[in-house]
């Protein structure tokens, strides 16, 4: 199979991954394979078989829902390229031709 | 060693720091050495004076996915540079808890995506068995850095075989618990319905012992097992003593190395010679569950790598939008191989292939799940290679994809079904280079599986035979 420039666009926006230069062809073409090769277990009989997310013999538990010490907001801050007081900084989310 | 005085710990470490200094400028296991910290460390012990703690003064090197506070965590990728997270992740509390010195932070796949260490964005790590050959990977550093001595054990995490396999490639014991044995707080996620955390060490024994101060339940990683974890290093001598052994009939059918082969044809002989009943039986999983791997590991993939997009932590690349930061940042703060996956893991999330993709492979993962429960019935291990050749040389598999996964062939089955495996050092190729056999046992098994494990290096005597590199650069015997 090949992937076409229009799917492998709509993939980079689901992604929100921008690929450039060679390396993008590459990938396109890695890709189609990677995904002819995954596409074998289409033929694999798996009736009567329901999906199955976690194995073993104990479902995650859910805790109690209350209230509990969590990191300090000043240090989770401090990882972030910029901050502005307590929040978190971030280029315009609304471009000026928006307004 | 130290309980009756004739070491110190500050000895001890200082001896691994010199055979990192020694080996570590060819191997490149390391992406941070704490030689002062660690030093530091070894005094306080020191002081304090043996205490009887089951990894007391004993020098652990940690994948570099596992967050460390305060200290640099970088996945191998650029899009981390500079993280220093707020938290330690479970397993590293809890070896300090134990006693352990932490010496360094090993190099990996980038977020852990990769069996040969060669998708790292910072360098490439070496065989220490033979500097042209790949470590495998993911954790190729850990496994590297117990090889070569630099380390007396390490943690590694294995979500498709990254623990296992580089452990066979680098003639190391390399172990991977229960899905839900280890607390995955604090590592960096991956594909979060396989990833476990274990640990490497130069024998079965000290593998068992740093499981044991790493397992058990832990409120902060809502998948892991609510009840007390085994005592794993109890009884280890008895071996393989009324254990079943299961090995594929089939396996002759995959490609494989001569030498893998020969191993393990020989190794199903000498448990027959000492009575072990074998049972030659069908493998689950073994057409399917690479490909099922491919698709379950990468979707999680896409979603869990999706919180790095510059705005919390890491990299941010300078652009005039949000939605340009996003786009820019990602693509170039991934690398090739995470962009590969991620992509894959949102094709196959996406909408009009869902169930043809990821509902049908958590359909084929039942499938797996249930042919195994079928076979430890009658079985208590199923014995078989951890990798179907030794390590291939750097730069062999980068540009093909496909085969790089094949390496993975006999790993992926026990995560797909959540169940413990072990790779132990078997042999050596022609060329020099180890072999490793797996033993996979049933699901919280993991007594048996160290004990077959045990009975397995008994056997083999892998570490009497054979001695990496010449004999004055080797590092001192080890703590314990």
């Amino acid at each position: 199979m090949s992937l076409t420039e229009l799917e492998l666009e709509h993939l980079e926006r689901l992604a929100r991954v921008k690929l450039t230069g060679e390396s993008r062809e590459k990938l396109r073409e890695q890709l189609a394979r990677i995904i002819e090769f995954v596409k074998q277990l289409q033929t694999i009989d798996t009736a009567g078989y329901e999906t199955r997310a976690y194995v073993g013999e104990f479902e995650p538990a859910l805790r109690e829902d209350e209230t509990k010490p969590c990191l300090p907001r000043e240090e989770v801050l401090d990882a972030a390229p910029q901050k502005e007081r307590e929040f978190f900084g971030v280029p315009p989310v609304i471009e000026a031709d928006e307004l | 060693m130290y309980r009756v005085g004739t070491v110190t710990v500050r000895e001890i470490v200082q001896s691994y720091l010199d055979s990192i200094a020694r080996r570590e400028p060819r191997i490149r296991a390391f992406l941070q050495v704490f030689s002062e910290a660690a030093l530091d460390e070894a005094a306080k012990l020191d002081a304090k004076g043996y205490d009887g703690r089951p990894l007391f003064g004993i020098p652990v090197a940690i994948k570099d996915n596992l967050c460390t506070r305060g200290i640099p965590t970088t996945c191998a990728s650029k899009i981390l540079e500079g993280y220093r997270p707020p938290y330690d992740a479970t397993v590293i509390g809890r070896l300090r808890a134990a006693g352990a010195v932490i010496i360094g932070k090993t190099n990996l796949d980038e977020f852990a995506m990769g069996s040969s260490c060669e998708n790292s964005a910072f360098q490439i790590t070496h065989n220490p068995w033979n500097e042209a050959y790949a470590p495998g990977g993911s954790s190729g550093g850990s496994a590297a850095s117990v090889a070569a001595d630099m380390a007396l054990a390490s943690l590694g995490s294995d979500t498709g075989g990254s623990i296992r396999q580089p452990a066979s490639l680098c003639g190391v014991v390399g172990l991977k618990g229960t899905y839900g044995r280890v607390s995955r707080y604090g590592l960096v996620a991956f594909a979060s319905s396989l990833d476990q955390i274990g640990p490497f060490a130069r024998d079965v024994r000290d593998c068992a012992l740093v499981m044991e101060a790493i397992a058990g339940h832990d409120e902060r990683d809502a998948t892991t097992i609510p009840k007390p974890s085994p005592d794993l290093h109890t009884g280890l001598e008895k071996g393989f003593e009324g254990l079943r052994v299961a090995f594929p009939s089939d396996l002759g059918k995959w490609e494989m190395d001569a030498s893998v082969k020969e191993i393990a044809a020989r190794t199903v002989d000498d448990l027959a010679g000492d009575s072990v009943p074998i049972a030659r039986v069908a493998l689950p999983g073994m057409e399917t569950s690479i490909a099922a791997y491919y698709i379950l590991a990468n979707a999680e993939a896409s979603s869990n790598l999706a919180r790095y997009d510059g705005v919390r932590y890491g990299l941010r690349s300078s652009s005039k939008s949000l939605a340009d930061m996003y786009d820019e940042t990602r693509g170039e703060g991934f690398g090739d191989e995470v962009k590969r996956r991620i992509l894959l893991g949102t094709y196959v999330l996406s909408s009009g292939y869902y169930d043809a993709y990821y509902t049908k492979a958590q359909q084929v993962k039942a499938l797996i799940c249930a042919q195994f429960e079928e076979l430890f019935k009658s079985s208590d291990l199923i014995l078989l290679p951890t990798s179907p050749t030794p390590a291939f040389k750097l730069g062999e598999r980068l540009e093909d994809p496909i085969a790089m996964y094949l390496s993975d062939i006999f790993t992926t089955p026990a995560n797909i079904a959540g169940l413990p495996a072990i790779s132990v050092p078997g042999g050596l190729s022609p060329e020099g280079l180890p072999i490793g056999m797996q033993l996979v046992a049933g699901w919280g098994e993991e007594a048996k599986l160290m004990r077959g494990a045990f009975g397995l290096e008994r056997m083999y005597r892998f570490r009497e035979q054979y001695v990496l590199g010449p004999k004055e650069e080797k590092g001192h015997n080890g703590g314990r």
